[in-house]
């Protein structure tokens, strides 16, 4: 198989996985808002964030959209607390929706969870840089002392 | 230097400006030498020349010699001279004047006079000089000296110049005397005895034999008569000294009485059976050139002397057809055959003039060595060469010619075909394999000017650097190069061929390795180094003194090396060291700081490993640079797993916390 079949397969089966994951969703959704429409409005609203970076994340793992998930519905526990409570019904849904606990909260968490890989990725490179420095510069002094010890001659190439 | 510039060589001061003549031949000149010890007879210093060394080792061994009747050498050695150096030989004032000087006639001496006081003295000095194994090779009757009043004569010198050097053809078997007059060798004590024959005819007659005539004619007579019949043509001689004369001038050197015969003569002379053969003369002469031989020594030496006609003559067969057919000799023919169907059909002229010196060889088995219209002895190829060198134009070889006859291994061909039962044929084909071995290496200590000091042993070197100064020993040397060490040219090496050829021969060989990686060296500054090693062995093997200035001058040309240290503490070291090392002029000290063996491998070996290390840190540097876009990757990777962590944990304690309230 040539790479440009192999590429070809693997475009095909994404392609047919993120549909099926689409459609499950959507059925799920579909299940949840006939049997509890008013928690799956809440859940089809407050997990808008998390669907868009399901959608958007195409990496290996979609380590981002399940970060942006975990934190997202998270965020949005809370209001489902408050409907179910509270009366789960269509008023009461409306009612939280008009919260700043709910949505926003929601929104909020997935934001920082859609922040914290970038975050942690930055202070992990950080940490490898940091570490890189130091052994290049101790290759860099071990040169200095064999330039010094032998001269430049030392760390000229060999004709 | 004795006092008022009167040079002092052993117990005598030479005075300059009191010359002594008629005392020395071979046109050197003599200078009075005042006795300086109470001991020291009165004596002459001989002015030696440089061209035409003295017979060095002889003179070395008679110095310490008592031999009554001879005039033998008190001392050498090398003296301020003329704004020069030159090699002076103090010799015994003889007793008187000599008995007969060229040119000049005399009252005829009485034949118990000469037996009496020349044959017997002489036989006993001769008898002194074959134990030593020394022939005189001088006597002649201008150096047999008496004293006014008669009694014994004193045999002159004859060591201030090659053997035979100032002996007139007249004087030297016809064998020596057709050589040229350096190249004669140092023949045997029967050389001396024919010499003496002569001089006995003069003596006796009171005139030198065959007046009027040159060497070549007198030569060439001698060939065509014989040596008795052309010395006294018609003179007549005291019937005593007929026997001794006939027999001191006998063609074959066996039949000559021997010196302890002439000591005693007439008692202990012995009776020989065999007396000359008369010489074999062809119905017609082969003309070769002007010369018309009727006989085979006449015709080997016309062969030798005219050379193009004689190889013509040789390689045509003439020479074998008229041997046959013009003497009746079938046997000797065809070994001439032989020896011309071997090389005659060959276009190399080397070839063409081995093939001659056969042939020759062939014709008169004592015949000389002929090379080239030239003859000589080949234990004379010392004298001929420094001859050649330094005196161009006074004979017909060339430098070239020599060499030819050196690469040509004819000295061995010669002995091989020549079958003198004197010169023994494997050894001087030995002696001629180790010339040409010698001669055609190129490298420094070796070739040509290896051969000119190993054959003469007296002959200053002469490098062109010494500036003019008589260096005859290894001290000496090292002293001159000390001398002229700040006046060298920038850059010029004080080590050229004829140096290390001196040093090379001095030295018996034990440097060769040394000099010759003097001229393999790489660059200017190895070759410097490489010299120091030597100079450095020279200087340790002769008292260790000190040489600054030699020191300054090879340090300045060594310096490249000092730098050329891969250690930088070793190289500052080195650098910092040289001055003052060079400037003490220990050059064993000046070499281990410049070129330690062991230290140089080590400094190579230390140099690749920290090369090693350093390619390879540059290497990881590299690596570690190229890597940062791995690194981004992977802080993404850890990044997202901690944030997916952090997110479930965060999740969980949420569910918990709503789940609780």
């Amino acid at each position: 198989m040539t790479a440009k079949a192999a590429k070809r397969s693997a475009k095909a089966a994404s392609a047919g996985r993120a549909p099926l994951g689409f459609w499950g969703l959507g059925v799920a959704t579909g299940a949840v808002l006939g049997i509890a429409l008013p928690t799956g409005l809440l859940l089809a609203a407050g997990l808008l964030p998390a669907a868009l970076a399901l959608a958007v994340d195409r990496s290996a793992g979609r380590g981002t959209a399940r970060t942006v998930l975990a934190f997202n519905l998270a965020g949005l526990l809370p209001a489902i607390r408050a409907l179910w409570r509270e009366g789960h019904d269509l008023m009461t849904l409306a009612a939280i929706l008009g919260r700043l606990e709910a949505l926003p909260l929601a929104y909020a968490a997935a934001v920082i969870g859609f922040l914290l890989p970038q975050v942690l990725g930055w202070a992990v490179l950080a940490v490898l840089e940091a570490r890189a420095y130091g052994a290049v510069q101790a290759l860099e002094r071990r040169r200095a002392a064999l330039r010094e010890a032998w001269g430049v001659e030392v760390d000229r190439p060999p004709p | 230097m004795a006092s008022g510039g009167q040079p002092r060589v052993g117990n005598h001061a030479v005075d300059p400006l009191a010359p002594v003549r008629g005392m020395v031949g071979g046109g050197l000149a003599a200078f009075a030498a005042r006795p300086l010890a109470a001991d020291a007879p009165p004596g002459l210093a001989v002015v030696c020349r440089t061209h035409l060394p003295p017979r060095l080792r002889a003179i070395e061994r008679l110095a310490t010699e008592e031999i009554p009747g001879l005039m033998r050498p008190l001392a050498q050695d090398i003296v301020a001279w003329e704004g020069g150096e030159q090699r002076l030989i103090v010799y015994p004032l003889p007793p008187g004047p000599a008995l007969l000087p060229a040119g000049e006639r005399r009252a005829p001496l009485r034949e118990g006079d000469l037996i009496q006081n020349v044959v017997r003295p002489v036989g006993a000095v001769l008898l002194a000089l074959a134990d030593l194994g020394i022939p005189h090779r001088g006597i002649r009757p201008d150096n047999l000296f008496r004293a006014a009043a008669g009694g014994p004569a004193m045999l002159g010198e004859a060591w201030a110049l090659p053997a035979a050097f100032a002996q007139p053809a007249l004087v030297e078997p016809p064998a020596s005397a057709l050589c040229l007059p350096a190249g004669r060798g140092e023949g045997t004590v029967a050389d001396d005895l024919y010499a003496l024959g002569v001089t006995l005819v003069a003596l006796a007659t009171g005139q030198w034999p065959m007046a009027g005539l040159d060497d070549a004619a007198a030569t060439r007579l001698k060939l065509e008569r014989g040596s008795l019949v052309a010395v006294l043509a018609d003179q007549r001689l005291p019937g005593g000294l007929v026997t001794l004369v006939r027999g001191l001038l006998a063609e074959d050197p066996d039949h000559r009485p021997s010196p302890a015969e002439l000591a005693g003569w007439p008692g202990s002379a012995r009776t020989r059976s065999v007396s000359a053969r008369p010489i074999r003369k062809a119905s017609r002469p082969l003309p070769i050139g002007p010369a018309e031989p009727r006989d085979t020594r006449s015709l080997a030496a016309a062969l030798g002397l005219h050379w193009a006609e004689g190889v013509a003559a040789a390689r045509s067969g003439a020479v074998a057809v008229w041997v046959e057919r013009a003497l009746g000799d079938g046997q000797l023919a065809a070994r001439l055959r032989a020896a011309v169907d071997e090389e005659g059909k060959a276009a190399d002229p080397l070839v063409l003039d081995t093939m001659l010196c056969r042939t020759i060889a062939l014709l008169d088995p004592r015949a000389p060595l002929f090379w080239r219209g030239a003859a000589l002895m080949p234990d004379a190829l010392g004298p001929v060469l420094v001859q050649t060198l330094l005196a161009r134009g006074e004979h017909r070889l060339a430098l070239g010619d020599l060499e030819d006859l050196i690469d040509s291994l004819a000295i061995g061909r010669w002995a091989a075909a020549c079958g003198d039962r004197h010169a023994d044929p494997a050894a001087l084909e030995r002696m001629a394999r180790q010339y040409r071995l010698i001669r055609r290496s190129a490298a420094l200590g070796a070739g040509t000017e290896r051969l000119l000091y190993l054959l003469n042993p007296a002959l200053p070197c002469l490098s062109p650097l010494l500036g003019g100064r008589m260096v005859t020993t290894l001290p000496a040397l090292l002293r001159a190069l000390e001398e002229i060490a700040p006046g060298l040219p920038a850059a010029t090496l004080p080590l050229d061929r004829h140096i290390a050829a001196f040093i090379g021969v001095q030295v018996e060989g034990r440097l060769d390795a040394e000099l010759a990686a003097v001229a393999e060296a790489g660059s200017p500054a190895e070759a410097a180094v490489a010299a120091i090693g030597v100079f450095a062995l020279l200087q340790r093997m002769h008292a260790g003194t000190a040489m600054p200035a030699l020191g300054r001058v090879l340090g300045d040309l060594a310096a490249p090396m000092a730098r050329s240290w891969h250690e930088t503490a070793r190289r500052e070291w080195a650098v910092a060291e040289l001055s003052r090392i060079a400037a003490s002029g220990d050059l064993a000290a000046l070499h281990a700081l410049l070129a330690d063996p062991a230290l140089r491998q080590r400094d190579r070996a230390g140099f690749a490993a920290a090369s090693a290390a350093a390619a390879e840190a540059a290497r990881a540097i590299a690596a570690i640079t190229a890597a940062r876009g791995q690194r981004a990757a992977e802080a993404a990777r850890i990044g997202g797993r901690i944030a997916q962590g952090t997110g479930l944990v965060v999740l969980a304690l949420t569910l918990l916390a709503v789940a609780g309230s």
